[in-house]
């Protein structure tokens, strides 16, 4: 724990010498400090995980906070490694990233709130009480809020980020209102003592595990509290919104699984309303990401749908315990986990590359691009080898984990008709999101690095050592992943004794075994893969080659204007998928016999913010019209309002006495 | 170890063999004496010897998409129980790899189409991505369902179902037989949903996403594309051969079955014409009506009162 520490001191003092220093040195400081203060809460969480070293410290505190404890119990452990294994490589990253912008004044907000950023998220994950909790939770908040809004002066940033922090703070409120309730119910205000207020009462339970899942859930990105992600993942530089997507919004995970774990017997209720908040959160995010073609807000609605899949896994684990399946359960809550991991390297992965690939372009949007994996060869490959991965396809990490999804709900029918009914559901909506996760990313894989360029510009593209050497290294953890989900399952046993509360330990050993057999297989199949493109490259080097242009039909005047594009690849998809997926189409067709200009715009429209500008703005101005009325402006009256008010506390205190 | 032995030369070599007799057949509808069924061969061998032709607009992702196609069919073939219903890799839930490895061959065969910059192939892997993306759930329905009278589920044990025998069994085998079929026909691409030997590329599928892989690269996408069809049959053709057999009398039931099988869609190819583009999903969306019946026959059957 005091390397723990450590680590966070490093991170801070980055942050604050960066601060100081003289401009041309500000990104090396900031990457040297942030590279050592990973490895040392990275090996601290590798510590805890293996089970050496002390992982308790606690901090006595002045008045409203009380004695403060930050324990590392495997939970956390598990999740300060992914943000130390994940932040290091985005940290040098970053370096090579911001050289770009030359505005000094900005970068060193820029660098502090980064500092902060990493060390609050970590903090957060370790603490135990709730008052510092909320603290850390909010420092966390605003930190990235200046991170997201580091272009301000685009009026759609600003708007992003502006968003952002108000949607931050409406989630906030609920996850105060959860642990206030239980703060005051039990008289503590660590996770321990809640844990006699969640199990004492079922629907009380119930309640505030639902008032803490919107809460968390804001910042996780579940279905109608999302609206924040497709905005401000886009808006943000592209190492931030790696961070925010893959890393950040696992706080919001975290906060779910802290809270499972302090409830004894979850209720079925609470597993089939998740279950169905996580399906259609995965469903709508997949379909919004196989519309869109903005590359970055593409991203952000594919983590939409992996939040989604984690939602349903945790779910799935709920109901395991509830229908008492202890099986279903472990493989239901292994499944989640490693979807944690897995996701937090594929995703940071796209998002870096996304980013290399918008300083050459200066552009999100896919439609005008296309052969850059020519003049960016690392960068595109590791961008396909990522799609691969988020599609959940073999041999790679994201299948590893999809699968344990699969099983844990297979293994579930038969235990009770019910279960049966929304497990094959569930199976086949995985199903379904897979393959549309499949169309999603072959296009915007196909359309940003495949084909020929739409643009002119393209010769001077370049990417730059300091920016795919980060990437090189989250692909190679990304790959060992996906083969070795065995070894990685060894480190999260206490994490599934922790949900599964105590036992589990024979079911444990057959999910690990499921891992080995797969991680043969992934093997073999790797191995197939090798000789046949032994055997293909001998055939290569032997046969008689003739590179000509592409075929087409004996038009000889093709330009690379007429590729299939973004949206004429998803049209037929997006046509079938109506009812979830809103696509606003403004047309102007050609009339007449010469005909004059004709135009079609079309666009998508998130569901949420129709009800969000339409409806709730409109109840909350007419809530304050009504309220208004007591306002008049005049002296006279408040004070009429100050004496009012005395007299009732004099009418109460007489009475309560 | 026979038996795999067996498996990995039935995967291996009999491929153009299916898909000769199926040409043979159209060929007997259609009154003429038709290429011998050992024609794909001699074709495959040609290809090979072959130069090649490669888009200069291409990259790597081009050059790699047939030799990931062909394994990930290969592999999903040593997933796939077939005499004596022995898979050549068998483990808990091999099932799901079997349609992500196909999946996988799937995204990287459109891809390459991709890769080539041209509208044609762009074309046909958009309609390949969203006519094989419909029946993905269907599969999983059924499969998923089916499981349930599986002690342990290996894709080997999900065949035992036919030894439950009664009316309900025999209906859940009518119709998983008809998705599966569906589920072949959309994966090979052949009519009534694509033709393959169809000449014009605006209405063409899966052939136009190969317009132009040339010499070898189009014999190892053919071949992938033959062993697709064999292994999806063999699906097909196991389920309904009883349970435990004996290997031999198992070799000779699956011997008939894939040649009736292989008769079977020779003789769809002839009755039927392809649909027209846009009617073709409404066909497939019918798989998952079906596979929705299977489930609910199947709830019925295991927790109404069987019990």
């Amino acid at each position: 724990m005091d390397v723990f520490f450590a680590g966070i001191i490093l991170f801070i003092a980055g942050g604050v010498f960066s601060e100081i220093i003289s401009f041309r040195f500000k990104s090396s400081v900031s990457v040297i400090f942030s590279v050592s203060g990973s490895i040392l809460t990275g090996y601290a969480a590798v510590l805890s995980l293996s089970g050496h070293g002390s992982s308790e410290i606690t901090f006595l505190m002045n008045f409203p906070f009380g004695e403060t404890r930050f324990v590392m119990d495997s939970l956390s452990a598990l999740f300060v490694l992914i943000f130390s294994a994940v932040y290091l490589p985005v940290s040098i990253y970053s370096g090579g990233y911001m050289k770009h912008y030359n505005n000094g004044k900005k970068e060193r907000l820029h660098y502090i709130s980064l500092s902060l950023l990493i060390s609050s998220m970590m903090l957060v994950v370790t603490v135990t009480n709730s008052l510092v909790f909320l603290v850390l939770w909010e420092i966390m908040s605003l930190s990235s809020f200046f991170l997201v809004s580091f272009e301000n002066e685009k009026e759609d940033v600003y708007s992003a980020s502006i968003n952002y922090l108000i949607a931050m703070h409406v989630g906030v409120v609920f996850i105060i209102g959860a642990f206030a309730y239980m703060s005051f119910a039990s008289g503590g205000s660590s996770f321990d003592d809640f844990r006699s207020v969640l199990n004492s009462n079922k629907t009380a339970g119930d309640i505030i595990f639902f008032l803490s899942f919107i809460g968390f859930g804001t910042k996780a990105g579940f279905f109608p509290f999302h609206s924040w992600l497709p905005k401000a993942h886009p808006a943000a530089p592209s190492h931030v919104s790696a961070i925010m997507s893959g890393l950040m919004i696992k706080t919001g995970i975290y906060g779910i699984l802290r809270i499972i774990t302090l409830i004894d017997n979850p209720s079925k209720t609470t597993g089939f309303i998740l279950l169905a908040i996580s399906a259609y959160t995965a469903m709508f995010g997949i379909l919004y990401a196989m519309n869109d073609r903005d590359m970055k807000r593409q991203l952000a609605y594919s983590s939409i749908e992996n939040i989604g899949i984690i939602g349903m896994a945790i779910s799935v684990g709920i109901l395991g315990l509830a229908f008492e399946n202890k099986y279903m359960a472990v493989l239901g809550f292994t499944g989640a986990v490693l979807h944690i991991i897995n996701h937090s390297f594929f995703k940071t992965l796209l998002f870096l590359a996304a980013g290399s690939v918008y300083l050459n372009t200066h552009s999100r949007n896919m439609e005008t691009m296309g052969g850059i994996i020519k003049k960016l060869p690392y960068t595109g490959s590791i961008f396909i080898l990522a799609s691969v991965a988020i599609s959940g396809l073999p041999p790679l990490n994201g299948f590893i984990s999809e699968f344990f999804i699969y099983y844990s709900m297979i293994s579930g029918i038969k235990t009770s008709p019910v279960l049966f009914v929304t497990m094959i559901g569930g199976f086949s909506l995985l199903a379904l999101i897979g393959a549309v996760a499949v169309i999603a990313f072959t296009k915007s894989a196909g359309v940003i690095f495949l084909g020929s360029s739409r643009r002119t510009d393209i010769d001077h593209y370049h990417e730059n050592k300091s920016m795919v050497i980060p990437m090189i290294f989250i692909a190679i953890l990304m790959v060992l992943s996906g083969l070795l989900p065995h070894k990685i399952m060894g480190y999260t046993s206490g994490i599934s004794a922790l949900l599964v509360k105590g036992d589990g330990e024979v079911e444990f050993v057959r999910a690990v075994s499921l891992a080995a057999d797969l991680s043969l297989a992934m093997i073999i199949f790797c191995g197939i893969v090798l000789s046949i493109t032994i055997f293909r490259v001998i055939l290569y080097k032997r046969e008689k080659v003739e590179y000509f242009k592409t075929w087409d039909c004996g038009y000889q005047g093709g330009t690379s204007r007429m590729q299939y594009t973004a949206s004429s690849y998803s049209a037929d998809t997006v046509n079938v998928t109506k009812p979830i997926l809103i696509n606003r189409k403004e047309l102007t067709p050609p009339e007449g016999i010469f005909p004059k200009k004709s135009w079609i715009k079309t666009s998508d429209v998130d569901i949420t913010d129709i009800i969000i500008t339409h409806v709730i703005k409109k109840w909350i101005e007419r809530f304050f019209d009504a309220v208004s009325v007591i306002q008049s402006r005049t002296a006279q009256q408040y004070v009429i309002y100050v004496i009012i008010f005395i007299i009732i506390t004099f009418i109460w205190i007489i009475g309560v006495k | 170890m026979k038996i795999i032995f067996i498996n990995l030369l039935i995967i291996i070599v009999l491929p153009f063999l299916f898909i000769g007799v199926i040409n043979k057949t159209k060929a007997f509808w259609g009154g003429r004496k038709g290429a011998s069924i050992f024609q794909p061969y001699h074709d495959f061998i040609k290809l090979m010897k072959k130069g090649e032709v490669i888009s200069s607009t291409t990259s790597w992702v081009f050059f790699s998409a047939p030799v990931i196609y062909l394994s990930t069919v290969i592999f999903a073939g040593l997933l796939l129980p077939i005499i004596d219903h022995t898979a050549v890799i068998s483990f808990e839930g091999s099932f799901i790899l079997f349609a992500y490895i196909l999946a996988l061959g799937k995204f990287f065969s459109i891809i390459g189409a991709l890769d080539t910059g041209s509208s044609f192939e762009g074309m046909g892997a958009a309609r390949e991505a969203f006519f094989t993306s419909i029946p993905e759930p269907a599969f999983f329905i059924i499969l998923g369902s089916i499981s349930i009278f599986a002690e342990i589920n290996t894709f080997e044990r999900i065949f035992g179902l036919y030894h439950a025998g009664s009316e309900l069994s025999l209906l859940i085998v009518v119709l998983t037989v008809i998705i599966l079929l569906v589920i072949l026909l959309v994966e090979g691409s052949r009519i009534p949903i694509d033709d393959p030997n169809t000449h014009l590329e605006l209405t063409m599928i899966h052939e136009v996403m190969v317009l132009d892989n040339s010499g070898p690269s189009l014999a190892l996408i053919q071949y992938g594309a033959a062993m697709k069809m064999l292994i999806l049959s063999s699906l097909i053709v196991n389920f309904i051969i009883p349970y435990s057999a004996g290997p031999m009398i198992h070799l000779g039931y699956f011997a008939a079955g894939i040649t009736f099988s292989a008769i079977t869609i020779g003789t769809i190819e002839t009755l039927t014409a392809r649909f027209r583009l846009v009617r073709v999903p409404d066909f497939i969306f019918t798989v998952i009506g079906m596979s929705l019946m299977v489930m609910f026959i199947i709830l019925l059957y295991y927790y109404g009162g069987r019990r």
